[in-house]
């Protein structure tokens, strides 16, 4: 039976892939074909890979540099910088956006994405770094010394080197979001391939041009995931013994320390002052308006995002169930398609989902069901990496020892499995939940008319530049990414 | 009392088990040997009910468990402790040991005496299995195992993750606990000093079936075959012609068990071996000593053969040069086969 529920798990969570191959059978090749090689096309590649080339080197020098400067250096308030450099992963991009357009009213272009792109995803390569410098193991540091290097020369070529896979899957991870975010480059007028097909959707509903912009971003995303597998696929067998316990110690810089502590504040100044500061003045500047509709829509967005993680860890638990009990290359295969479906852009799989089920199931289209459903494609990869793990903790053979104590097989699953189980369900039910508590493309796409969640509602007033007014939402936004932050920054110093 | 017949079991089309047979009497200790892969794990696990086996039948207390019907695990009365003893990691250690019992018998008092059982402080009832050393562990996993008191007992390995002075005294306690409380039991084990030392009768496996079943000592000395015999102990392994109860070697002539006359390799064991220091009819002479500390290394040359080693205490060791022959105690065993060299 869990293979089953599994494949039908895995379909769907490849419905977006269906959902351009059936577009491009609809409308035609040749047409299709036409629809893509053009201007258009061209022009938002061009941007794509402008703003892919810009902001994931800079998130890489500010990356590396910001785990660097706080383990390497000794600074006054090391350990709070260090939690502080990972904590803009809480201002979601396109609250970030907000902010910034707040003190900087012109901001717009290339320049205004790259500032929000690198200010908001360099933590997706710090906070790995960071990790990965904790378990280097100094003894090899010490050999290079003795072998004549000076300090820099060391970390130019001892260090740096063993971050290298850290660092690229941060910046890997950090491509695949600039690929997926709408918000943040909508607001600064920015267009790429989401805010053009989101664009297109708007105008001309699910036609055939928004199915071939879908395809191209697939196809994008598709090539990142694969350069992804192929840099840090080993990686993940081959870590490092928990038996290193030693450390490097920090260097002290002395007067030098003083242009990195700079560095650092400029950095957190703005990534998280800023926006800090934006939602200060806009919370204050009307009394702190909190309009009589914000229960209702804290409400519409806690029931929908409750679901999410329901329908998401109930999904994800037969492929955990076959990928831990019954491993092998089927096994394998099945979990790849979810992988397939974690650098898919929210705004394809709504996109999908809207055709889909207006060709298929009318009747679902514009309910929560559908966004619900929507939410659980998207956040299923984060679920499934979760309860994996809790199901690595309750072998088979704990069943079996309580079934030689006594226990049928359905009276050890509920005695011994489910309780060791039961924290990772939690874990997975709040990773969804948060996930889809600050999702905005798919969000927009799927709401039933006239119900609005904390980040639609953000979003609609901010475009109508009722900034006060969208600044409690904002807050929100931020308090909910919170916890998903803190659980990052966590797992990473628990790694070391 | 757990009767094995005829069991095989083919496993992701290999056949793991070809056909094994054993009978463990009441109350007694079988242990069954072999490298691993051997498949002693998976006849382990035919008997706890955790596999069903292809073809053949078990029977514990009179009662066929695998054969015609299959009696689940849970209704077998069959206890089991695995390698790292798999404790329970979501209770405490009151709440592993209670774990099989009717929950009015889980009382305090009731704990405490299973814990005494095993030589543990009921003072650990309520640590969690992290919190406890591997030893402790393993008899936790014990107690919870005879709380039930089951007909049958099935250890897997449970010594080999711990360390060598704690293997042995844990091996001991838990033993004693066993035969103390007439239980049944079967210890599966690719060491064979741990088999031999703790069971009353060891079945030597390999490739799925069993070579040779027996008394610790009858196995030590009657081995069937060279590769047993190398596998339960040290050998010393010489060429040599057996005529009658006599078998002629380079290094003199040496009493055999009669086999019959011709060729064959001469197996000793090390403590069987003694060095005398004779002039006259010495068959050996003395090449090199190699200091061992406790012990020594005397390699002992003879006319076109390769050397042997024989160890001597530390306290009378012959020169380099010295002329010796060899005293043996009981007889020696002839193989057909090539001996192997030290």
């Amino acid at each position: 039976m869990a293979v089953v529920l599994s494949l039908c798990v895995a379909a769907l969570s490849l419905l977006p892939l269906v959902y351009v191959a059936r577009a491009t059978e609809q409308t035609g090749v040749g047409a299709m074909a036409r629809l893509i090689f053009r201007g258009r096309v061209r022009e938002l590649l061009g941007n794509t890979v402008q703003l892919v080339g810009v902001a994931v080197p800079l998130c890489l020098v500010i990356g590396i540099g910001a785990a660097l400067a706080v383990e390497r250096v000794r600074l006054p308030l090391r350990g709070l910088a260090a939690a502080l450099l990972a904590a803009p992963l809480a201002v979601p991009a396109f609250v970030n956006s907000y902010a910034w357009a707040t003190v900087w009213p012109g901001i717009g272009g290339l320049r205004g994405a790259v500032l929000i792109s690198v200010l908001s995803y360099y933590p997706f390569v710090y906070i790995p770094v960071l990790a990965a410098l904790r378990r280097l193991d100094p003894a090899v540091e010490e050999s290079a010394r003795s072998l004549g290097l000076s300090g820099p020369a060391v970390v130019w070529r001892v260090v740096l080197p063993q971050l290298r896979l850290p660092a690229l899957g941060g910046a890997l991870l950090v491509a695949v979001h600039l690929l997926a975010e709408y918000g943040a480059f909508a607001f600064v007028r920015f267009d790429t391939f989401t805010t053009a097909i989101y664009d297109q959707y708007r105008t001309t509903f699910a036609g055939p041009a928004a199915a071939a912009l879908s395809a191209v971003l697939v196809l994008l995303c598709l090539l990142l995931l694969v350069l992804e597998a192929g840099t840090r696929g080993r990686e993940r067998y081959e870590r490092i013994g928990g038996g290193a316990a030693a450390r490097v110690r920090p260097v002290r810089l002395g007067a030098g320390g003083i242009p990195v502590a700079l560095g650092i504040l400029a950095v957190l100044g703005a990534a998280l002052g800023v926006p800090a500061w934006s939602l200060t003045t806009w919370l204050t500047a009307r009394g702190g308006e909190w309009t009589a509709e914000l229960p209702t829509i804290v409400w519409t967005t806690l029931r929908f995002s409750l679901l999410a993680g329901l329908l998401t860890t109930v999904a994800a638990l037969p492929l955990a169930w076959l990928s831990v009990r019954r491993p092998g290359r089927w096994t394998r295969a099945l979990e790849g398609t979810t992988f397939v479906a974690t650098s898919l852009p929210g705004i394809v799989v709504a996109l999908a989902l809207v055709t889909l089920s207006l060709d298929l199931l009318p009747a679902v289209y514009q309910t929560s069901t559908l966004l619900v459903f929507a939410y659980a494609v998207l956040f299923l990869p984060r679920a499934l990496v979760t309860v994996r793990a809790g199901l690595a903790q309750a072998p088979r053979r704990l069943e079996e020892i309580a079934m030689s104590l006594g226990c049928p097989r359905w009276l050890a699953l509920v005695r011994v499995t489910i309780p060791i189980l039961a924290p990772a369900l939690l874990g997975s039910i709040a990773l969804a939940f948060l996930g889809a508590a600050g999702e905005l493309s798919a969000t927009l796409l799927l709401a039933p008319t006239g119900t609005d969640t904390l980040a639609t509602r953000f979003w609609s007033l901010s475009n109508e530049l009722d900034y006060a007014g969208a600044a409690p939402y904002a807050l929100l936004l931020v308090v909910l990414s919170l916890p998903m932050t803190y659980l990052l920054y966590r797992q990473s110093r628990e790694d070391g | 009392m757990l009767s094995v017949q005829d069991v095989t079991k083919t496993l992701a089309g290999q056949q793991v088990l070809r056909g094994v047979s054993f009978d463990v009497p009441a109350g007694s200790v079988a242990a069954v040997v072999g490298p691993s892969g051997c498949g002693k794990t998976t006849l382990l696990r035919c008997i706890a009910g955790f596999e069903t086996p292809t073809s053949g039948t078990v029977t514990i207390d009179g009662r066929e468990v695998s054969g015609a019907a299959t009696v689940p695990p849970h209704k077998r009365g069959v206890g089991y402790v695995a390698q790292d003893g798999a404790l329970f990691p979501h209770l405490t250690v009151k709440g592993n040991v209670g774990f099989g019992l009717p929950r009015r018998d889980r009382t305090p008092g009731r704990i405490a005496s299973l814990l005494e059982a095993v030589s543990l402080d009921p003072a650990l009832a309520s640590r969690r299995p992290h919190e406890l050393s591997g030893g402790q562990q393993q008899r936790v996993a014990l107690a919870r195992a005879i709380a039930l008191r089951p007909k049958v007992m099935l250890l897997d390995e449970p010594f080999s993750a711990l360390d060598t002075g704690l293997r042995a005294r844990t091996r001991e306690s838990i033993g004693a606990v066993l035969r103390d409380a007439g239980i049944t039991t079967v210890l599966v084990t690719h060491d064979q000093a741990e088999a031999l030392s703790f069971a009353d009768q060891v079945a030597v496996m390999s490739g799925g079936s069993f070579r040779q079943v027996g008394a610790p000592t009858q196995l030590y000395t009657e081995a069937i075959d060279l590769d047993t015999a190398r596998f339960l102990g040290e050998t010393i392994e010489l060429s040599g012609v057996v005529s009658g109860s006599t078998a002629h070697t380079a290094f003199g002539d040496l009493p055999v068990v009669a086999t019959e006359p011709g060729e064959a390799v001469i197996m000793l064991r090390p403590s069987q071996v003694r060095l005398v220091r004779a002039s006259g009819a010495a068959a050996a002479t003395v090449s090199r000593i190699e200091d061992q500390g406790d012990h020594q290394h005397v390699i002992l040359a003879a006319d076109g053969v390769p050397e042997l080693l024989v160890d001597v205490p530390s306290w009378d060791v012959p020169q380099p040069g010295e002329r010796v022959s060899l005293s043996v105690s009981g007889a020696a065993i002839a193989y057909p086969g090539s001996p192997a060299h030290a």
